[in-house]
């Protein structure tokens, strides 16, 4: 049962930061955001099985491996770029944690391009010119 | 019917994928973006027998045009590692460079012993022989490192730094074997700039005569040391240094 282990680290954690809060917040802060690495630790291994999972399969149904390789990606980025929003965020940095979502939502974008860029060619050559 | 088959199972599979992600998508601030970029592959996915026939494979293009940022990004990140390599590169060089004058140094120092035990019929305890690097003037007038011999110690048996004791006889001369004290030196000293032929340690022909005030028995043995040395590796025997085995003690 490994909710009862996240949850009853982030209820410890909560716990510890609220007595130490009142008399020195540098290490409450420190105390979350090592727990928000240890939480994203701790899930890291159970998104790689669903990951592993979903290749597999991708692979036996014949979706074409670029596809998914693009949808992890977009995964990954929004993961990660949550991720240290979120830590930044909690110390208070509401600027940097948008422009930190910002570079997030950019890089899903450029993602995109080449799908688009193939789309519209298409498109394009149905159209008689 | 195969091919309509494969086409269906692809778009299921994509759609199912899809709405997977949206799931385990963490934040709603991202939402708007990956939806846009999922549906746009579940267009090209359902697209994908038309662009077949209109041009390439979508999967081929796209594969290219991932590759080519990748490789775009690259380039910028490999400038750094380019360069550590290079300077990888060139202290592998430096190290091998060391290595194999050392190994020279050693063989130099194995003939100059040999020299010396035929000279005056006893070996030496030691020969340290230093080699070093001299910018320029090579044989074909290229711009090359030339090694040079930069300094040669030489540290006699206790019988030959004291010949007084060897006289008194065979025992004595095991009697000295015992003595801790040992080492003669000799040092030969060449201009790094100078080169090979020429004479220039002023300071270590000075050392020479202060060591040789030291030990004047000891000197003998250091002119022929000197000399020989001097006539068969073109050294000039004024910057032989000679120093007797308790001086040398000492100043160790």
């Amino acid at each position: 049962m490994e909710i009862i282990q996240v949850v009853g680290l982030g209820l410890i954690a909560t716990i510890l930061i609220m007595v130490v809060k009142e008399q020195k917040p540098m290490f409450a802060f420190l105390l979350a955001a090592a727990t928000g690495v240890l939480i994203f630790m701790f899930l890291m291994g159970k998104i790689s099985t669903v990951i592993s999972e979903l290749e597999r399969m991708a692979k036996s149904s014949g979706v074409e491996m670029i596809y998914l390789k693009t949808i992890l990606k977009i995964i990954g980025i929004a993961y990660i770029a949550e991720f240290g929003a979120q830590v930044v965020r909690d110390a208070g940095q509401e600027n940097i944690a948008s422009k930190i979502e910002l570079a997030g939502k950019i890089l899903i974008m450029v993602l995109a391009v080449p799908i688009i860029g193939i789309i519209i060619e298409t498109v394009m050559k149905l159209l008689p010119s | 019917m195969t091919w309509l088959s494969g086409w269906l199972k692809e778009v299921i599979m994509v759609v199912l994928l899809a709405s997977f992600v949206d799931l385990i998508l963490p934040s709603r601030s991202m939402e708007r973006y990956v939806k846009l970029v999922l549906s746009l592959l579940i267009l090209l996915t359902l697209l994908s027998p038309l662009i077949k026939v209109l041009t390439q494979a979508a999967d081929v293009k796209l594969a290219g045009a991932f590759n080519k940022w990748n490789q775009q990004s690259a380039i910028g990140g490999n400038k750094g590692s380019l360069q550590q390599i290079m300077d990888q590169a060139k202290q592998l060089k430096s190290q091998q460079q060391e290595q194999s004058l050392e190994w020279a140094a050693q063989e130099i120092a194995a003939q100059m012993k040999e020299q010396i035990r035929k000279q005056n019929g006893q070996s030496p305890a030691e020969v340290k022989v230093v080699l070093a690097l001299q910018e320029g003037r090579a044989a074909d007038g290229e711009n090359a490192l030339n090694p040079y011999i930069k300094g040669v110690t030489v540290v006699m048996q206790p019988e030959a730094a004291n010949p007084k004791k060897t006289a008194d006889g065979q025992d004595s001369s095991t009697d000295i074997r015992v003595e801790p004290v040992t080492p003669v030196q000799v040092e030969v000293n060449i201009d790094p700039i100078q080169g090979d032929s020429d004479n220039s340690g002023g300071t270590t022909s000075s050392k020479a005569a202060g060591t040789g005030n030291q030990d004047s028995s000891v000197s003998e043995h250091a002119e022929d040391i000197k000399k020989m040395l001097g006539n068969t590796w073109g050294i000039e025997p004024e910057t032989v240094v000679v120093q007797s085995g308790p001086s040398g003690n000492r100043k160790l």
